[in-house]
């Protein structure tokens, strides 16, 4: 589980049947940095890695921090075989970085 | 690609998420650092449960198998991947 900035939102007109019904959000992934220092990207796109689609059926918001979950836990919330690479395990409230460790 | 392997890491930080999937209420979730074998910080920051006691500051093996993680969770549709599955001594 990876936590990830979420900095939009997908609107499918079609969608292929085994997409489950929910939301899919663009989230940003927030680099080690950007974790550590707090000040997570708001709003650009800074960190190093791709931002990825995350399905969600939690209904998180832009600017949520949200910790999304790939592979094939993915797909282990469903019941039929689902087209779904990440998943989005909760919104984030916050978060405690312990520096002197 | 995803890791499949068992990493050594740190534990710096929990989190904290009320919002979330059903499976997680009831378990805390910890920042797991990964570590190389002297310690230096290699790769990014993972959350992970650890339902064996690590907590902030404990040095923990983390696995990537989701179908233990369930098994720890208690609940065959939880879609957490990480979790600590040993507190190292040394």
């Amino acid at each position: 589980m990876k936590i990830a900035r979420v900095i939009g939102r997908v609107v499918l007109s079609k969608k292929d049947g085994n997409l489950p019904d929910g939301f899919l959000l663009i989230a940003s992934p927030l680099c080690r940095s950007e974790i550590v220092s707090g000040k997570c990207a708001g709003s650009g796109v800074s960190s190093e890695q791709p931002n990825l689609v995350v399905f969600d059926a939690l209904g998180a918001r832009q600017g949520d921090l949200i910790s999304y979950v790939e592979g094939a836990e993915a797909t282990a919330p469903f019941d039929s075989p689902a087209a779904v690479d990440a998943y989005n395990v909760g919104i984030v409230d916050f978060y405690n970085y312990n520096r002197n460790l | 690609m995803l890791k499949q392997e068992m990493q050594i890491a740190k534990i710096v930080g929990n989190m904290v998420m009320t919002h979330a999937h059903s499976s997680v209420s009831g378990n805390a979730l910890f920042l797991c650092q990964p570590i190389d074998e002297n310690g230096a910080e290699c790769g990014g920051i993972i959350v992970a449960i650890s339902p064996f006691g690590g907590g902030v500051g404990s040095r923990v093996l983390i696995s990537t198998d989701g179908s233990a993680a369930r098994e720890y969770v208690g609940d065959k549709h939880s879609p957490i991947r990480n979790s600590a599955i040993c507190v190292l001594d040394d």
